[in-house]
């Protein structure tokens, strides 16, 4: 392979490796495959694998390659561009290249924008300014047509080619160009292309109307195309509308940038198709041409058909829906409108719903048999108001059966409407004519299965067929049938089961399927053998060319046979077609799918079987077996809707009245023709008229009653349809009677030849440019539905609003309400206001004439007052001048008197003291004589005056004696003060000496107390040694009494303890002068032992210390020495102690010099004696006299 | 007195060099003529004893030697021959002999001079207990047997004659733990195993903790009886719980408890001694 050439060695082997498994039946490793490549475009960057799968697809002319092509992203997008560019200059592959790069538009990828650039652009340009080829041309239109609106802003600078080629392009119609490859080209071809212009002069006068109709002006206005004018370009201007921009607008505000800034491409397209007036190719609103769509869609296999289809169908629903409302009262339309609607919402206009899993071919032989139905119905629909499924719905109780009659006209109108595009079908040998009943089969199909599931609906819906046809025939609908309809709409509920609908519709069209063929064959029904007649006519042929003759001849039972044809098919297009289903598909595509895949499926088959034999797989041989059976297909379907189209059209007879004027274009005529246009003007005028109602845009349009055509001409794409329906009713019909070599559906090679190359171009050709026209419409669908979808979410938005206005026009109402009230009570408190206004101006009146009188009164008095006051003045001034006066008076009176009064007490005073002189003078006079008296006296006195000399003498004598005794006494106080210091002298002595003798007092004491302590120690001790002595003796006395008990058994007699202790005594008591005494004592000793008695006596005699100072004064060593002997003889132990003793003793009774004869003088010699006898009792009273003296000091 | 005394005795005491300032006032207090008794019971309660004056000022406190210090000499004299002469005569009347212990030989010398001794001799030591054991400990304390005599014999009358009740000292024993147990845990577990009763309280108090303490640390307890306080017992008590509150909690039975109690460690003598001081001046 060329391709594979581009990167050699090791990726070759791989590439080509790919590139095989890529076109393997495999559906798993196709996928795989497609994966690794799209990875490996990720990965690589280079341009070699573009390069390589655009060659490949150059040679294998593979969808799947396709595929992967469109989804190229940024980096590689550059190549493909190029190469795309290369591949359109070249000879060899431009018709490759020029498909490819609109799939690549259709695709609408990130960087379409390089597309209007060079170098594919130019290339493009020049490509379709020179080259005659009319499928490489009606592609590259088509190119330019999509590329438009995605590209809006940089387009402006290519327009004048555009126009250039569109003119050019036009020309083509009326001067065919001669290519020196074809030859000739068909004109068939044309029609394509003309299709293809006709959309790019939509397109081109929607966005630049201006630029564009000055250039037709420049441009027709020549003389040489004014026949290109007439021919083509007047139609087409017939069905637009005055673009208002032609009148707001200029030439540089239409190339403005700025002017597509804010619209995207789908706001582009239906701007454009606003402007039309078309039915296919312009819109009311959103409205598109779905008969276009149809017709296209076979040639398109790859992309997933059912997915288009549903788009379609809605909005053709759309437009009935849209169209409805002006004729019906709004309680009927929106009766009406709720079925309608329902299905076109349930598509989700916002989100895909999911997706039917149907086999293409069941679905497509389902739908093959169900749009023969529809076609039925859609005919009946015309004639009947009763039969139609879209009124009956709505009905849901028979008071409403007048209404639902009333509706049924307007539904007829739908219908047609719906069915507009039949005269377009006329031509078309794609069995077009089930298109425009697909809406009603939509919900006529669908709505009875949606209640029930089983087996039963089914066969009610086929019976409802039949019935409709029945009534059809009858021209009129009977109420039982009414009453039918209503049960099984009644059955089926209003949009709830949508969702499940969606699932199990394919299923149950399966089942309706089977059911109604075979109810179909059952029937007696004589309408119905009549359409299975019909149907079965086209058959035989198919068959005999194909496998089974001998079926063919069992013409009782050709329908089962067919529908065991069509399963064959099934698998087939399974095998084939599965793989590429979309999934995405929506939930009513029940509805729809019908016309499309009944003439997809076999085509695009066929399609495929021409690639794959181009492509020359090894399944050749099967292939063709495939393709002799698919081909055969289309046109037992084609020939079934054909033959429905023209029961329908011998139901219809009575419309049949335009048919001439539409037959008159037609070429290929014949008497079914008539009849099928008969049929179809008189729906397109009703959706002319429908459409005048609507936009007023058509003022000329004629009503119902009186239908004309409001195109003389048609437009292309209808040109078309009508040519690709009568060519499929002429192949349908007189498919027997056309020689064999002129069918290309016969296999050829099973005779052996080939088939004419033309044909088989011509054919090849139109569906390439089929294909062609499907990508298109495809892209237009799509933009429409992103645009339904946006149109949905306004909807959405506009009802919240509504409900807001609503709520809020409520409220003002309210308010309102509260106005009025509020003005009322307003008014008549301005009356009050009024009134009490009256009445205080009434007052201030009558207070203001009061206030005058007060204030002329007020005058008066105050006049009246200062005179009285000028007179009160006057009289006061002669009140006080009178007051003065009288004072004055009143004061000279006084002082007047006060005079008198002084005068009358000094008159007195002179008197008193002329008495007193008197007196006076007499008493001096007395004291001059007393005077005179004592100076005599005292002259007398001064002579008698002397003095004496003793008195001197005493004097001097006192004084003498006064110095005498003061010498006298300074000696005594001499000798005075000697005596006295003498004294203190000796007071002083007398102080030391008695200082000295404290002091000596003191020490005295001190001493005293000291030789007390040691008194007292000594006391102690000496205590100490008599409480020894006395233990001592106490332990000998022990010893004593234990040697008596010793001796005692030896000397039996008394007086011997008498002798032991004889000795012992005189021992002890030789100072004892008396004897008896002691014999006393130790009579008792020996009696008892000796205890405290003896102690306690001695205490009480306190002389026992005088034979002590008896012993000191007269014979203390005798004591001492008797002490001593009687120690000695007792232990010698004892010497030491005794000796101790003695100055112990000694000192004793030095301490107690000066008791000693005091005791002694008590105590006299008996005392001694009695000491001799107790000796036991010494130490106690020896203490005890001590303790005696010392109390006694 | 105390009021000349040195600024820096708060800082002596401060370092802990106590004994300086004492010795010195001791000193002077012993100079003065005739020496106040009063004073140097003052000053034994207040203040730690020098080891080298205890003697003499037991003495003193003791009447074992007069207020004049002229006389002392004489006093001594006459004293350790009365103690030579009771001895003797002890040991004459066989009451000791040569391997008698000095409490005993004490003991006999103390009943002979106090002529409390019967002929029944042996009868009433049991009573003597406590005076044994002070006299044992007394002559550890003090090396001449004179001296341990003679302050064995005085101290105990003197402490005969000021003690309370001991079941009073008890009591008071009682109520001080409970105010110085600072958890109450001791005095808890005291209560909980009803050792009261059975503690040797009466045997210390009786005895003055003579044998109980080891000599070196009675020495400064026994000055602060000397001076005439002998509530210091109590707080002895009640410090010897304290300081062996640890173990004393950690013991179950009352029985191990009396058990240790009975034999205290030597060496926690000065500690209980300090304690015990600390706590009585805290409380006097």
């Amino acid at each position: 392979m060329a391709v594979n050439s581009v990167d050699g060695r090791g990726v070759q082997v791989d590439v080509r490796e790919l590139f095989n498994l890529l076109e393997s039946n495999q559906l798993k490793t196709v996928d795989e495959i497609t994966e690794e490549i799209q990875q490996h475009l990720s990965a690589v960057k280079e341009s070699w694998l573009i390069n390589s799968l655009v060659d490949y697809y150059y040679i294998a002319q593979t969808e799947r390659v396709i595929d992967i092509l469109m989804s190229v992203r940024e980096p590689h997008d550059k190549h493909l561009v190029e190469k795309l560019a290369d591949g359109i200059k070249s000879e060899k592959h431009q018709l490759l290249a020029m498909k490819l790069l609109l799939h690549v538009v259709c695709k609408q990828p990130m960087w379409v924008h390089k597309l209007i650039k060079p170098p594919i652009f130019p290339a493009l340009i020049r490509c379709l300014k020179t080259d005659t080829d009319i499928p490489l041309l009606m592609t590259g239109v088509m190119v330019i047509t999509v590329l438009l609106p995605a590209i809006p802003s940089l387009v402006g600078k290519h327009l004048p080619d555009i126009f250039d080629i569109f003119g050019h392009l036009i020309n083509f119609n009326v001067k065919k160009p001669s290519s020196p490859r074809e030859g000739s080209v068909p004109d068939v071809f044309l029609l394509h292309l003309q299709v293809a212009l006709y959309g790019l002069f939509h397109r081109l006068y929607g966005m630049f109307p201006y630029t564009f109709l000055t250039f037709l002006r420049h441009h027709y206005s020549k003389k040489e195309n004014t026949a290109a004018y007439e021919e083509s370009i007047k139609p087409m201007l017939e069905r637009v509308r005055l673009h208002p921009h032609l009148i707001s607008g200029t030439r540089e505000n239409e190339m403005d940038a700025k002017r597509w800034k804010s619209l995207e491409d789908h706001d582009v397209i239906v701007q454009c198709a606003k402007m039309s007036l078309d039915q296919i190719e312009g819109t009311w609103e959103e409205i598109s041409c779905p008969v276009a769509s149809f017709s296209h869609k076979p040639i398109l296999p790859t992309a997933g058909k059912t997915q288009r289809k549903t788009p379609t169908g809605d909005w053709k629903k759309l437009k009935t829906s849209v169209s409805s409302p002006p004729q019906l009262s709004p309680t009927v339309t929106t009766q009406d409108l709720s079925p309608f609607w329902s299905p076109s919402l349930s598509v989700g206009l916002s989100t895909p719903p999911p997706s039917q899993q149907t086999t293409p071919a069941s679905s497509a032989l389902e739908n093959s048999l169900a749009s023969l139905h529809q076609a039925q119905q859609g005919t009946s629909g015309n004639t009947s108001t009763t039969d139609t499924p879209r009124g009956t719905p709505p009905i849901s109780t028979e008071e409403e059966k007048g209404r639902g009659r009333l509706k049924g006209q307007r539904e007829i109108k739908k219908l047609s409407l719906s069915n507009k595009s039949l005269p377009g079908l006329v031509e078309s040998k794609s069995g077009s004519s089930s298109v425009p009943p697909s809406p009603l089969r939509a919900e006529f199909t669908t709505e009875p299965p949606r209640g029930i599931f089983k087996s039963l609906p089914v066969m009610q819906a086929a019976r409802e067929l039949q019935f409709d046809v029945g009534s059809a025939r009858r021209s009129l609908g009977t109420p039982e049938l009414l009453a039918e309809n209503l049960q099984d709409s009644s059955f089926s509920g209003d949009g709830s089961f949508r969702d499940v609908e969606a699932e199990r519709s394919d299923l149950m069209e399966s089942y309706s399927r089977d059911a109604i063929m075979k109810t179909q064959t059952t029937e007696e029904d004589t309408d119905d053998q009549e359409v299975s007649d019909l149907t079965k006519n086209p058959v035989p042929p198919m068959f005999q060319t194909a496998e089974s003759v001998a079926k063919f001849m069992r013409s009782v039972n050709r329908i089962r046979f067919n529908s065991m044809t069509n399963e064959v098919e099934t698998i087939l297009a399974q095998e084939k077609y599965s793989c590429r289903r979309n999934s995405r598909s929506c939930p009513n595509l029940h509805k729809m799918p019908v016309p499309e895949e009944e003439v997809e499926d076999p085509l695009s088959r066929s399609v495929s079987t021409t690639f794959k034999t181009s492509s020359g797989t090894p399944k050749v041989n099967e292939m063709k077996e495939n393709a002799e059976m698919m081909t055969s297909t289309p046109k037992t379907n084609m020939s079934k809707t054909s033959n429905v189209t023209i029961n329908m059209a011998s139901h219809v007879v009575n419309n049949i009245t335009y048919h001439r004027m539409d037959s008159s274009r037609s070429e290929k005529e014949s008497d079914f023709m008539t009849v099928l246009k008969s049929v179809l003007v008189p729906t397109k005028v009703a959706v002319c008229q429908r459409c005048s109602a609507q936009c007023f845009t058509s003022p000329n349009k004629s009503d119902q009653d009186l239908p004309v055509p409001v195109f003389e001409t048609y437009s292309p794409p209808e040109l078309l349809d009508k040519h690709l329906h009568l060519g499929g009713d002429i192949h349908a019909k007189q498919l027997s009677r056309i020689p064999l070599t002129n069918q290309d559906s016969i296999s050829w090679t099973h005779f052996g030849g080939m088939p004419p190359a033309d044909e088989i171009n011509i054919l090849r050709g139109q569906i390439f440019m089929m294909k062609n026209q499907i990508l298109y419409e495809r892209n237009k669908r799509e933009l429409h539905a992103k645009r339904n979808r946006r149109l949905l979410r306004k909807i959405t938005t506009a009802n919240a609003l509504e409900e807001q206005t609503k709520a809020q026009t409520e409220q003002i109402q309210i308010l309102e309400t509260e106005i009025q009230n509020l003005r009322l009570s307003m008014k008549l408190l301005q009356e009050e206001n009024r009134r009490l206004k009256q009445t205080s101006e009434s007052n201030e009146y009558e207070t203001q004439v009061k206030l005058r009188a007060c204030l002329s009164e007020l005058d008066d008095l105050r006049s009246a007052k200062t005179e009285m006051n000028t007179l009160l003045i006057r009289q006061r001034e002669d009140q006080d001048a009178l007051k003065a006066k009288l004072q004055n008076t009143e004061a000279k009176l006084f002082q007047e008197q006060r005079m008198n009064q002084h005068l009358k007490e000094q008159v007195q005073m002179t008197q008193r003291l002329k008495e007193q002189v008197l007196q006076l003078h007499k008493e001096l006079l007395l004291m001059g004589e007393l005077q005179g008296k004592y100076e005599t006296k005292l002259n007398i006195i001064r002579n008698s005056h002397h003095a004496k000399p003793e008195q001197d003498n005493m004097i001097t004598t006192l004084r003498a004696e006064n110095k005498a005794l003061k010498e006298k006494m300074k000696i005594n106080t001499l000798n005075w003060d000697g005596v006295g210091k003498k004294i203190q002298e000796l007071e002083g002595n007398l102080q030391n000496k008695q200082l000295s003798i404290e002091e000596l007092k003191r020490q005295l004491h001190l001493a005293k107390i000291c030789h007390e302590d040691e008194i007292k120690a000594v006391e102690d001790k000496y205590n100490s040694i008599c409480s020894i002595n006395q233990r001592l003796e106490g332990h000998i006395m022990s010893l004593y009494g234990q040697i008596d008990q010793m001796e005692r058994p030896k000397q039996a007699k008394s007086g011997q303890p008498d002798q032991m202790e004889q000795p012992n005594q005189a021992k002890i008591s030789k100072p004892q002068p008396s004897p008896d005494s002691a014999d006393g004592t130790p009579r008792e000793r020996t009696g008892s032992v000796p205890t405290s008695p003896p102690r306690v006596k001695p205490a009480l005699t306190k002389m026992s210390s005088v034979p002590l100072g008896c012993g000191l004064a007269g014979t203390p060593p005798p004591v001492a020495r008797a002490g001593h002997e009687a120690s000695q003889s007792d232990t010698g132990k004892t010497k030491s102690d005794i000796t101790k003793l003695q100055p112990v003793r000694r000192t004793v009774t030095e301490g107690s010099e000066d008791t000693a004869s005091i005791s002694s003088n008590e105590s006299g010699g008996s005392l001694i004696a009695r000491r001799g006898n107790t000796l036991n009792s010494d130490g106690e009273e020896k203490s005890q006299s001590s303790k005696d003296s010392g109390y006694n000091k | 007195m105390s009021d000349e005394r040195n600024f820096r005795t708060y800082y002596y005491d401060k370092f802990g060099i106590s004994g300086v300032e004492e010795r010195k006032s001791l000193e002077i207090l012993l100079k003065e003529k005739p020496i106040s008794v009063e004073k140097l019971k003052q000053f034994c309660l207040r203040f730690a004893m020098p080891v080298l004056y205890r003697n003499y000022v037991w003495k003193l406190i003791l009447d074992i030697l007069c207020a004049n210090p002229d006389g002392h000499k004489f006093l001594m004299q006459q004293r350790s021959q009365k103690y030579n002469d009771l001895h003797h005569a002890v040991k004459l009347l066989r009451y000791v002999h040569e391997d008698t212990p000095i409490g005993k030989v004490f003991l006999k010398m103390y009943l002979v001079e106090s002529g409390q001794i019967k002929f029944e001799q042996y009868k009433f030591d049991s009573e003597f207990e406590d005076f044994v054991s002070i006299a044992s400990t007394m002559a550890d304390i003090c090396d001449d047997m004179t001296d341990a005599y003679l302050f064995s014999v005085e101290f105990y009358k003197m402490f005969i004659k000021s003690r309370d009740s001991t079941s009073n000292l008890v009591q008071k024993t009682i109520h001080c733990l409970k105010s110085e147990d600072g958890d109450g845990k001791l005095f808890d577990h005291f209560k909980n195993h009803d050792l009261w009763s059975s503690l040797p309280l009466p045997l210390w108090f009786n005895s003055c903790f003579a044998r109980v303490l080891p000599e070196t640390s009675i020495e400064r307890i026994w000055d602060k009886v000397v001076g005439g306080a002998h509530g210091i017992v109590v707080y002895v008590a009640v410090a010897i719980f304290l300081t062996f509150k640890r173990p004393l909690l950690s013991m179950k039975s009352r029985e191990d408890m009396l058990h240790y109690l009975m034999e205290l460690p030597e060496d926690c003598g000065d500690i209980i001694v300090t304690k015990a001081i600390d706590l009585w001046s805290k409380h006097s």
